[in-house]
């Protein structure tokens, strides 16, 4: 089926389904968020359509809101689709589809990882890429870099280290001019 | 193979222990650990805990322009680094509506195919060293480095090329080198049967691979497995041959799939979908390739006699210096070594991308792991790694 077919299949069940005209590369569908597992498991399971492949899911900041993407493909009718989900960017939520498509389980948790969008009923939804206590959604495009992670200085520059390490090496450096200049002091003249 | 029955299993039964295999384990191929929870040699689950190789490497695509970008894809998948930047080149020209001339094309197409060789190789070489043998591996390694060195005469690299560029290639292919890839085609084809003497017909290796870390087709669908561990199951899908890109569509060869069970077939003693499969189709895909190799190369000898200024006869299509593409998306995917390699790329109209998506293949093939291997011995864990042929880098990204 072409991506027009397609298109009206949906809308006949789901009026709020929009194509978008684009300008450059592929067409793709926005569906409302709260809709995406009935819709989803309606490409999957309608014998026409029958999209038995998430390629990729991908999240993504555009700075005013957060999307969600569904990558689908089908083996059985050789066609493929975008579809979009947009969410806002507090509290970002969506029904996993990790039900539909065992290949959604790894690609949720990055998502989650890097955008903090929650999938409801997701069978295991913990960071996957950061390390679990990380803080903030790198993803993110107001995501400030953090300046130590478990005491580890993260930046180069002096500047941006927090006050404990400066105090640190403040000290460090102060011990070791003592010891150079009472090493000078103690030298045989 | 599973130990005994389920029933043998229930007596047999003691305490569960919790075994953490890597971050730095020879067989666990790079980065990985796995969180084995096993009763005696019996793995319960065994959950893969990645991300030590995260390098944020799609954030970094969204503070550089499209072209500065290409760098950073060859480390997404070091061991096939011309097809990473292959499948990046195709995504933004998709985008921006550019089309590289034909013998830019070609070019790429027989990079890709060395390329394919070289990492093929390493994977059933590593494969073969994980079961044991380690004789194998040094020959793989020893004809990856006629590999190798053809891409330094080419770009000067021996790892990560950054040689594919958006519109075409970096540079022209240096004089002698189309006889060069054709006597290095004729070289491979007795070394491929020679390394089927030594490893893939011995019986002990078979043994190792038979019935361990089956997949069926279904499965495979459902997890979104790619490229040769989807093939392995039997699902005929190639994207070189069902969405052909660049100029696969001009050139013969074959896809091969799994065939375990089948008494007539190269896995008679396997079923669909075994670890033997998924190595099989590597080997055959080895032989494949070194035959779009002699291909390309005869296209390219015709394409040397069209005249100097001839546009298909250039190797970089006209791109602008400030490459800005339209406002739009776009998913584009590529056969890898690994599978299918996709890119997603949002465009906000500007030289940066607002969002870089790479889909790689050895994501699915962890993704699955824990399903995979439960039931399984730790021995056999270590052979399933090995035959969905994992690069870490690739996961983290």
């Amino acid at each position: 089926m072409d991506f027009e077919a397609i298109v009206s299949k949906l809308k006949e069940r789901w009026p709020e389904v929009e194509a978008p005209a684009v300008e450059a590369g592929d067409r793709f569908v926005i569906v409302p968020a709260e809709k995406t597992l009935e819709i989803l498991r309606f490409l999957k399971e309608d014998p026409e359509l029958c999209f038995d492949n998430l390629m990729a899911l991908a999240g993504a900041d555009t700075g005013r809101e957060l999307w969600l993407v569904y990558a689908l493909h089908s083996f059985k009718q050789r066609h493929k689709l975008l579809v979009k989900a947009v969410l806002p960017r507090e509290k970002p939520e969506v029904e996993s589809v990790a039900k539909l498509w065992g290949a959604a389980n790894f690609h949720e948790r990055e998502a989650y990882d890097l955008y903090g969008i929650v999938f409801r009923n997701h069978p295991d939804l913990r960071r996957l890429l950061n390390p679990p206590d990380w803080a903030g959604w790198p993803g993110r495009k107001d995501y400030e870099y953090p300046k130590e992670y478990r005491g580890v200085p993260l930046l180069r520059d002096g500047q941006f280290f927090s006050d404990d390490i400066k105090k640190a090496n403040a000290e460090r450096e102060a011990r070791d001019k003592a010891l150079l200049s009472s090493a000078i002091a103690q030298r045989p003249q | 193979m599973t130990a005994g029955t389920r029933e043998e299993q229930r007596l047999a039964h003691t305490e569960e222990m919790v075994l953490s295999m890597g971050p730095h384990h020879p067989s666990t191929h790079g980065v990985l650990r796995l969180e084995v929870t096993s009763d005696g040699e019996v793995v319960a689950s065994a959950r893969p805990d990645v991300g030590y190789l995260h390098r944020g490497i799609e954030k970094i695509g969204e503070f550089l322009d499209y072209r500065q970008f290409m760098p950073y894809t060859d480390r997404v998948d070091y061991l096939c680094a011309m097809n990473s930047n292959h499948a990046y080149a195709l995504a933004v020209e998709k985008l921006a509506g550019i089309k590289p001339p034909l013998r830019a094309e070609l070019l790429r197409v027989l990079v890709d195919e060395l390329n394919r060789i070289s990492s093929h190789l390493i994977c059933i070489g590593a494969l073969a060293m994980d079961m044991g043998a380690y004789t194998p591996f040094l020959h793989g390694i020893c004809h990856r480095e006629l590999v190798n060195d053809l891409f330094e005469e080419v770009c000067g690299a021996r790892l990560t090329y950054n040689y594919v560029t958006i519109g075409g290639v970096a540079y022209d292919i240096p004089q002698g080198f189309i006889a060069k890839c054709d006597e290095f085609a004729v070289y491979m084809q007795p070394k491929m049967s020679e390394f089927n003497q030594l490893i893939t017909a011995n019986s002990i290796f078979e043994q190792r691979l038979c019935h361990v870390g089956v997949i069926s087709p279904e499965q495979a669908i459902n997890w979104g497995l790619v490229g040769p561990n989807l093939r392995g199951s039997g699902v005929c899908w190639d994207i070189r041959k069902h969405e052909p890109y660049s100029v696969y569509d001009k050139l013969q060869f074959e896809v091969p799939v799994g065939d375990g069970g089948d008494p007539k077939g190269s896995n008679p003693r396997g079923v669909l979908g075994d670890s033997y499969d998924r190595y099989l189709v590597r080997v055959k895909e080895i032989n494949e390739s070194v035959k779009i190799v002699k291909q390309v190369c005869a296209l390219l000898r015709e394409n040397d006699k069209l005249p100097a200024d001839s546009p298909d006869r250039q190797y970089q299509a006209k791109v602008p210096a400030r490459l800005k593409v339209k406002r739009g998306e776009v998913y584009c995917r590529c056969e890898n070594p690994r599978g299918e390699t996709g890119y997603y790329i949002v465009s906000d109209g500007t030289e940066k991308p607002l969002r870089i998506k790479i889909r790689t293949g050895s994501f699915s093939a962890v993704n699955c792991f824990e399903d995979v291997t439960r039931g399984l011995l730790i021995g056999d864990v270590v052979a399933v790694i090995g035959s969905f042929d994992i690069v870490l880098p690739e996961v983290d990204r």
